[in-house]
């Protein structure tokens, strides 16, 4: 008995004292999903994770089924979403947090980086929560600054420094003038006034975002441009700092914002445009497009084929200069969900959620180079698609055209006319279905290796390229010098590439800045351009405060189509109201809530 | 003195890591070094059970012989066996029913080897200790007799009777009478029974002495598990509500949760989807206190567990529900938002029983939206065109066709469809449940073992959850002081569902979405599609299946110690937990249908179902393991001394656990093998992820209880916690409660003035408990990693990083601090039981992010603070009563009804809501919806120029949303940005629009009839003051992309002849003025329905002894058999979050067997 007690206890004591030494503290756990400050910063590989983060923020706008284009008189794909509602005049700081273009996942007050604001143009919160991990890498490579290479450093701060920028535009060019903030705001160092930032004028917004350009593209730390096989391929690029200055330099010379009176209304603040009229803007916009033109234009020009400009093979053609990188299925795009015919050969394929209307259409010219609307055109409203130029076949899906891409195994031809004989399935329906409400689909940009879903193009999704440069170009030297040999020169390559004969020589000032907006409607259609267009020019009003048009075709004889086929061109009855003060997106009303120093967007008060 | 005690010395740290393991190791091992085996001396220790009622004194002694396995030996003249003596003894030693047996009859005995010997105490006096023989005055000189009878008259046989202070006596013979010496006419006398109040009666002069005895309600005192350890209601002082397995296990419903609400006060429920083996509701214990985590804390036979939905109902003994401070306190951190206790069933002494429990049924959803036919269809769409365009030509539907749609559908189907996605569904899904139990124990061991299955079918053909469930207990007496326990519950659950690519509340969207002039099917069989989706096809195509394999292990050794009631327990568990997910894609097809050629002919395609679903087959398996450890060393002490009773705990708790997640995929299966190695071998089609943490808390509980004579109760209690969440320094809490009771029934003036009140207790508790809140780590600063980031170059891709937020060092844990007062009373000897509390509770420290603290421009998430502040108030009210007729009929009712509000007292809000009384945040409910005030819909009489759209022409000078027209919602210019209406509609005008969606009261009514074998139980159970936004398809016409709309929609439209319209006017797509979030859409989810129903016939004993059964009971049962409610086409328990796209909530029927052998 005293001997089994006496071997318990001590059995019981060496347990307990070999349990007490093998654990330090019983509550210490170790974090092993996350990477400590130290680590982050420790290599140029760590540090470069963190910058691939910020890449990975460009928005895919592939994925946006509402592109830009959906807010202008290009498209009408009916009742759809957030543009629907943008049609109808409301846009309103509170509503939608005050971002009228973007999907409702995207519009939080706060953003994380689980929220999808991959697609979104212009929220307040994403915008700034991706300028400051900008601001955050370039804080922590100069305080590690030990541990990187000084070609590092400098290539690496060129590159974000342009991410910034870029990143700043988008913001700009629908809000104007912003809080410019260069560094990370910390609540626990820095006093009230350093963290409640004043918005910027536009002028001292949009002289930062060039400056920083054009400091970039002094310093040559990086490349002009990569090319396919490059390692670094993706990456910012010296041309895509000068493209994106050209172009801010274009659109901030644009009647919209040179000028004391801003369309919009009373800018006393002057948050949306500079307060006066200086020629001189222009100028500087022919000076930078100039400058690519001279100093890259031998490693940037034009691609032969418009049409094949997007294609996966085609990745970092000459003509691309700023785009961001899409690998198929992983980090896919579903673009080909969205546009294009909704049936494809008996199929449903896509949304059909981009529909060219009549006014776009009615742009394309005829074959022989004259617009539609000259009488000596050979246009034939009762045969209308017939000798059109090459780019309405190489863009516009109409009826009775064919349509084959490479993943189909023959040509399938669209019809989008009433036909009691033979219904199709693309017969235009006037909203019922998915089915284009204006007869018309277009092709542009359509991935033809993989139909659709399943993010499984792999394209990259092209912000600037050359073309518009040359547009950019041509628009800034007309308004500067009128339609002097350059300007014809620029317009007549893009003409030439898709075999429409030069322009007519000796065009009055007037009639080439109508032939330039023209071919930049054809050129840069349903690349999210046109929107920004009809804003700068103050056409919006115009164009946007009348109803749309589709194409209805019938046949005189519609039970057994003996008769005649005809050409009606008819209004699509949907609501559009474009109040003056949607020139400029409003301040999102929770920023106005969180920060008592952001002024309110003319009109929006 | 701070509130809340942090340690900075590491000293102390160290003393107490060290003082816990040798708590815990002495508490494992001690029990081991006492658990040796004792010499088989103490037969009067042995442990007895036996019911015998009224049978001889001899017959009596031989069924003790073979319960307690010993012999008696004694002279048969020693007493006269033939006397009737009752014996009740439930898990009893031995000594004290032989004490009870035979003092009263005046027989001695005492233990002679493994025999004990019978004596007569009054002649041989040297049988008898030599202390009591004092006490025995020899003298005989009155004889008195009498009759005890019970309340209803009844005589007793078996009552004992002593002369008080002697072990003189007798018992009452089958008829109640007695008969009895006595030495002087001073002599008091005891008469004592079971279940009865004893009562002295002084003879006197009285040579006849009857009795009536009182049932002594308190004999049947309730034993409730409370925190760590059990307690008698009537002592108890904190809150407790408890509910007996057998309730609940019959009701049809696999997973408990969905029945406890209603049937206790406090607690409510909000059900989210009726999916099986998803179908889990919120439960809330007085209502909801916080913004953070407000799930109650949920404890298993002991150990802090998270199975509520895995544990078998047939298994469960108790529940309790621990609602106050008092009762919450021993759970730290972990018990601020109440506790649920499951205790599972244990054996019992006696003869095996097996019990076999089945049942069988159906379900049918409650509610099912009514789909607008085709015609119908097609006649809201033109007449949405109309609306829109008042000058338009271009109708979608020709008047003609609509009209002549169903003849020429009779004449070709394919192509004039009419379909309806209703018939995808199966309406009556089976539901069955089979179980098996073992019970017995002999006098060293008793066992529990059970076995079960559960099959529930889905609305769709792969949805189906499937269970087994096993348990085992076995509980040792080891020796005469050591138990050792081991229970085991084990349970295996396989869900499955729809492919992998979607959600079962897919399809209940593709129903709506599907519009009634689409052949779902054409006639030859092949399906079809609209807008080139088909349910059909994602009904055809993968699967998502998952295992979850639970095993609850606990090991117990408890030890009575050498001092007079104090016991050491450890105990020791393992909860191992394996999850399995496989999901498996194959593209969703349809075919098409081409009408240009005849016959038709038809192709198949595939579907992406609205973008959502790869056009490739993929593969995807995931496994998770989970383990839990569990290490509790016990110190109980319970003792008496006179009229001073002590109870005292201390616990030292300590668990950690492990987690692991491993994930694996395939794309692009060329074969189609569900197998990840028949997918494509091409590394871009390869995916992988894993990760894996670890976690432990620690806790020393203690609980120390004074009563005086039962009448005043003082307890406390509470815990000293410690959790890794936190930051080093930060991780401790102390959480201590303390609580009072008075048990007045127990006061004379009561007693004297209030007879019929057989027990009435005051009692009040404060205290502090914690919620755990947020997440692991949050008080560091990390960088989160993740793959496929970007793609640089050749398109590789590369790994991102960045941070989610700021680290907030200070973050710690939710306090809350608690007040009940409550009252119980029994009165009329249990025909009526009222037990009331109210109770209020401020919970501080909150995480909130205080995101509006900082511009928008700070581009990062702040971590969370402790700032919030939120009060909850309420009260409870429960009321039973039960009443036995003589003609056997037996009624009860039980309801109950509990009330919680709660108020949000600081949380971080801008000034723009926080300054304008509508719209502040402050000082209402959690998760009040906030919106626009609708003032009805405009009418036609509205437009005065008739114009067809409202506007300043008609002297309507609000700006609303777009361009306005009779039919549309018209809303209260409530303010502007300056406090005044602007005559604009904008977020200056919101306001409160609604209730959350959890309800602020509950209740439940449970009436209950038995009658000669029948009995039926009814559980109505109800909840007000919650409310839900109803803006779905069923109200919006053509809600999404030209969906189908409802008849509720349809037959309740505005249009120019119904001007008094519930729904606006009809437009092709939702319209944004109409659509808006406003008191015209959020709906009161107010309801009762019948939860449960029950009717049940037990068959009589004569009919079932032939059969050799012990019993046999066949009852058939429904659940939500019909619900009171204004919501008339959907449910109001619908789940919240999917709402219309929500699977449904089930009405089930079923018909059960119980059958114990």
């Amino acid at each position: 008995m005293k001997n089994t007690k006496q071997i318990i206890f001590t059995a019981l004591l060496g347990f307990c004292l070999s349990t007490i030494s093998c654990k330090e503290d019983f509550l210490d756990n170790e974090i092993k999903n996350r990477l400590t400050d130290e680590t982050q910063w420790t290599s140029e590989g760590n540090a470069d994770i963190f910058l691939n983060d910020i890449y990975h923020d460009l928005s895919n706008k592939w994925n946006s089924p509402e592109n830009l284009d959906n807010f202008t008189d290009d498209n009408d794909a009916g009742f759809y979403w957030r543009s629907y509602s943008w049609k109808q005049g409301i846009v309103d700081p509170s509503v939608n947090q005050g971002s009228p273009m973007d999907q409702e996942y995207n519009t939080s007050a706060t953003v994380s980086n689980t929220t999808n604001h991959a697609t979104d143009y212009a929220t307040w919160s994403a915008g700034y929560y991706k300028i400051r991990k900008c601001n955050l890498f370039l804080e922590k490579i100069t305080e590690n600054a030990a541990n990187f290479s000084e070609t590092y450093i400098r290539q690496r701060t060129d590159e974000v420094r342009f991410l910034r920028a870029y990143l700043y535009s988008e913001l700009f060019m629908h809000i104007g003038g912003l809080p410019i903030l260069t560094k990370t705001l910390d609540r626990n160092t820095m006093a009230k006034e350093e963290l409640y930032n004043k918005r910027n004028t536009f002028e001292e917004t949009f002289n930062f975002i060039t400056s920083e350009l054009d400091a970039i593209v002094k310093n040559k730390a990086l490349p002009v441009k990569y090319n396919n096989g490059d390692a670094n391929a993706g990456r910012s690029t010296l041309g895509a700092a000068l493209a994106l200055k050209g172009w801010l330099e274009l659109y901030a010379a644009s009647p919209a914002f040179n000028t004391a009176n801003p369309p919009a209304g009373a800018d006393p603040n002057k948050m949306i445009s500079f307060g006066n009229n200086d020629p001189e803007r222009w100028k500087k916009a022919v000076a930078t497009n100039k400058q690519f033109m001279d100093t890259y234009g031998g490693t940037y020009g034009l691609f032969p084929d418009v049409s094949a400009l997007w294609w996966e093979k085609n990745e970092y053609n000459s003509e691309v200069i700023w785009d961001r990188q899409i690998v198929a299925v992983i980090m896919g795009s579903n673009y080909e969900q969205y546009g294009g015919p909704v049936w494809i050969d008996g199929v449903y394929y896509t949304w059909g959620n981009y529909d060219p209307t009549q006014e776009l259409v009615d742009q394309f010219a005829m074959a022989n180079g004259k617009p539609i609307s000259d009488p000596t055109s050979g246009y034939d409203p009762q045969n209308p698609y017939v000798n059109r130029e090459k780019r309405f076949y190489d863009f516009i899906v109409y009826d009775g055209a064919p349509y084959k891409q490479d993943w189909m195994a023959k040509v399938d031809t669209i019809y989008t006319r009433i036909d009691k004989v033979k219904p199709s399935k693309n017969q235009i329906d006037f909203g019922t279905d998915d089915v284009s409400n204006t007869g018309y689909y277009f092709k542009k940009k359509i991935n033809p290796l993989k139909p659709r879903g399943g993010a499984s193009s792999g394209q990259n999704y092209i912000y600037y390229r050359y073309a518009e440069v040359l547009l950019n170009y041509a628009e800034a030297q007309n308004e500067v010098a009128g339609a002097d040999a350059s300007v014809y020169s620029a317009i007549n390559a893009i003409r030439k590439r898709s075999a429409l004969p030069d322009l007519p020589a000796g065009l009055s000032k007037d009639e080439m800045r109508q032939a330039i907006r023209r071919e930049r409607r054809i050129e840069l259609c349903f690349e999210s351009k046109r929107f920004y267009d009809i804003i700068r020019w103050v056409v919006a009003e115009d164009v946007m405060n009348k109803d749309l048009h589709g194409m209805k075709i019938t046949n005189t004889s519609p039970n057994d189509n003996k008769g005649k086929w005809v050409y009606e061109v008819v209004g699509l009855n949907h609501p559009h109201v474009f109040h003056k003060k949607m020139y400029m997106n409003p301040v999102p009303q929770s920023v106005r809530d969180q920060n008592k120093e952001i002024v309110q967007n003319p009109g929006y008060q | 003195m701070k509130k809340h005690f942090h340690p900075r010395h590491g000293l102390l740290f160290k003393i107490m890591r060290l003082t816990f393991y040798q708590l815990v190791c002495i508490g494992l091992l001690s029990a081991m070094a006492y658990a040796h085996n004792t010499p088989a001396q103490d037969l009067l220790n042995r442990g007895i059970s036996l019911e015998l009622r009224n049978v001889t004194l001899e017959e009596a002694l031989v069924k003790i012989e073979q319960k307690a396995k010993i012999r008696f030996a004694y002279s048969s003249d020693l007493v006269t066996m033939q006397r009737a003596v009752t014996i009740s003894a439930n898990k009893e030693k031995l000594s004290f029913v032989l004490d009870r047996l035979f003092l009263p009859i005046g027989i001695a005995y005492r233990v002679n080897e493994d025999q004990i010997l019978l004596s007569k105490s009054f002649s041989r006096i040297n049988e008898i200790p030599a202390e009591e023989t004092k006490k025995t005055t020899m003298t005989a000189d009155v004889s008195i007799s009498g009759t005890v009878k019970a309340e209803s008259g009844d005589g007793l046989p078996g009552v004992s009777i002593i002369l008080k202070g002697t072990q003189r006596g007798t018992t009452t013979d089958i008829n109640g009478k007695y008969q009895l010496d006595l030495p002087d006419a001073n002599a008091v006398l005891i008469f004592s029974f079971v279940g009865f109040v004893s009562q002295e009666i002084t003879v006197g002069n009285r040579t006849t002495v009857d009795v009536s005895l009182l049932a002594d309600t308190k004999a049947l005192d309730e034993v409730i598990v409370v925190g760590y350890g059990t307690q008698k209601k009537s002592t108890l002082t904190g809150s407790v509500a408890s509910i007996k397995g057998g309730e609940i296990a019959e009701t049809p419903v696999p997973n408990i949760s969905n029945s406890m609400a209603g049937k206790v006060a406090g607690v409510s429920m909000r059900p989210n989807g009726g999916q099986p083996g998803a179908d889990s509701p919120e439960i809330h214990i007085r209502g909801i206190g916080t913004t953070g985590n407000n799930k109650p804390l949920i404890v298993v036979d002991g150990i802090i567990r998270d199975n509520i939905n895995q544990i078998d109902p047939t298994a469960i003994e108790t529940i309790s529900v621990l609602k106050d401070a008092a009762a919450v306190a021993p759970y730290g951190l972990g018990g601020a938002n109440g506790v649920v206790l499951i205790t599972t069933k244990r054996g019992k002494t006696g003869a095996p029983s097996l019990t076999f429990s089945s049942y069988y049924g159906t379900q049918t959803p409650t509610y099912y939206p009514k789909l607008l036919s085709a015609q119908d269809y097609m006649r809201l769409k033109n007449e949405a065109y109309s609306n829109e365009n008042p000058t338009g030509t271009q109708l979608p539907f020709a008047t003609d066709l609509i009209e002549n749609y169903t003849s020429l559908n009779a004449k070709d189907p394919d192509l004039y469809p009419i379909s309806d996605t209703k018939k995808l569904v199966n309406m009556h899904a089976p539901m069955q449940n089979y179980n098996l139990q073992l019970s017995g124990g002999a006098e060293k061991i008793k066992y529990y073992a059970g076995l079960g299955f559960l099959q529930q079918k889905g609305m769709f053909d792969p949805v189906r959850y499937t269970r087994y469930n096993y348990n085992l207990n076995l509980e040792a007496q080891a020796t005469k002081t050591t138990t050792v326990t081991l229970a085991l519950i084990g349970s295996i659950e396989n869900t499955k569902s729809v492919d992998d690519a979607v959600n079962a509340t897919n399809l209940f969207r593709n129903g709506f979405k599907y519009i009634p002039i689409r052949s779902l099917y054409y006639s030859n069989g092949l399906w079809g599609e609209f807008a080139g989706n088909s349910p059909v096809g994602i009904l055809n195509a993968g699967y998502r299946k998952n295992t979850n394999n639970t095993l609850l292990t606990t090991l117990a050794i408890e030890q009575k110690l050498p001092v007079k009631g104090l016991s050491i327990k450890g105990t020791f568990s393992y909860d191992p937990n394996q999850r399995t997910e496989k999901g498996w894609h194959t593209p969703f097809y349809y075919y098409t249908q081409n009408t240009n050629v005849t016959p038709y002919t038809y192709k198949r395609e595939i579907s992406t179902s609205e973008g959502g679903a790869p056009a490739f087959t993929y593969l995807r398996q995931e496994y998770r393991k989970t383990q839990t450890f569990s290490y509790q060393a016990y110190l109980n002490y319970h003792n008496s001394f006179g009229k001073h009773d002590f109870t005292g705990l201390l616990v030292a708790e300590a668990r950690n656990n492990t987690y692991e997640i491993f994930s694996a995929r395939r794309n692009n299966f060329a074969i189609n093998v569900d197998e990840l190695d028949m997918g494509s071998s091409n590394k871009n089609d390869f995916d992988n992820s894993g990760t894996s943490s670890t976690g432990s808390q620690i806790g020393y509980v203690y609980r120390v209880g004074y009563a005086y004579a039962g009448k005043y109760l003082f307890e406390a209690s509470g815990r000293y916690d410690g959790h890794y969440y936190f930051a080093p320094g930060k991780r401790y809490g102390y959480f201590p409660a303390f609580s009072v009771g008075w048990v007045m029934s127990e006061e004379d003036f009561i007693k004297k003035s209030l007879p019929m009140v057989d027990n009435l207790k005051l009692r009040g508790s404060w205290g502090k408990s914690g919620n755990l809140a947020g997440t692991a780590f949050q008080y560091l600063t990390g960088y989160n990693l993740y793959g496929n980031a970007y793609a640089l170059g050749a398109g590789s891709m590369v790994q991102g990083s960045f941070l989610p937020n700021e680290a907030n060092r200070n973050i710690t844990w939710e306090i809350a601090t608690k007040t009940d007062i409550g009252f119980e009373a029994t009165l009329w000897r249990g025909l009526l039981n009222i037990e009331a509390d109210y109770f209020h509770e401020k919970r501080t420290g909150m995480l909130l992010p205080p995101a509006v603290t900082v511009p928008i421009e700070y581009g990062l998430g702040l971590a969370d603070e402790n700032a919030g502040i939120m009060t909850n108030t309420g009260f409870e009210f429960s009321l039973g009563t039960q009443y036995k007729f003589s003609n056997g009929l037996k009624l009860g009712i039980n309801g109950n009804m509990s009330y919680a509000k709660n108020k949000m007292v600081q949380i971080f809000e801008t000034a723009a809501t926080r300054n304008n009384p509508n719209r502040s945040r402050t000082e209402r409910p959690f998760g009040t919806p906030f919106g626009y005030k609708a003032m009805g819909i405009f009418s036609t009489a509205d437009d005065k120029n008739d114009d067809g759209i409202i506007d300043s022409k008609d002297g309507y000078n609000v700006a609303q949303f777009g361009v306005l027209h009779p039919g549309d919602i018209r809303y209260a210019d409530l303010s502007g940005p300056d406090g005044k209406p602007d005559g604009k509609i904008d977020a200056n005008d919101e306001t409160v629009i609604g209730k959350p969606v959890a309800p602020f009261l509950s209740y439940g009514i449970t009436p209950t009839a038995n009658w000669k074998g029948f009995d039926v139980s009814l559980f109505f159970q109800g909840s007000a003051l919650a409310s839900l936004d109803i803006r779905q398809f069923q109200t919006i016409p053509f809600n999404n992309n030209n969906s189908n709309s409802s008849y509720e929609y349809f037959n309740n439209r505005w249009t120019p002849e119904n001007q008094g319209a519930r729904y606006p006017r009809a437009t092709q797509a939702p319209y944004a003025n109409n659509t808006q979030a406003s008191d015209f859409w959020w709906t009161s989810t107010a309801h009762v329905r019948l939860k449960t129903a029950i009717i049940g016939y037990t068959l009589p004993k004569s009919v079932i002894q032939a059969l050799k059964i012990q019993s046999v009971r066949v009852y058939a049962s429904g659940q939500n058999l019909f619900t009171v409610s204004k919501l008339n086409f959907m449910d109001p328990e619908v789940g919240y979050t999917d709402r219309e796209t929500a699977y449904p909530n089930q009405k089930v029927y079923v018909f059960g067997l119980n059958v114990t052998f």
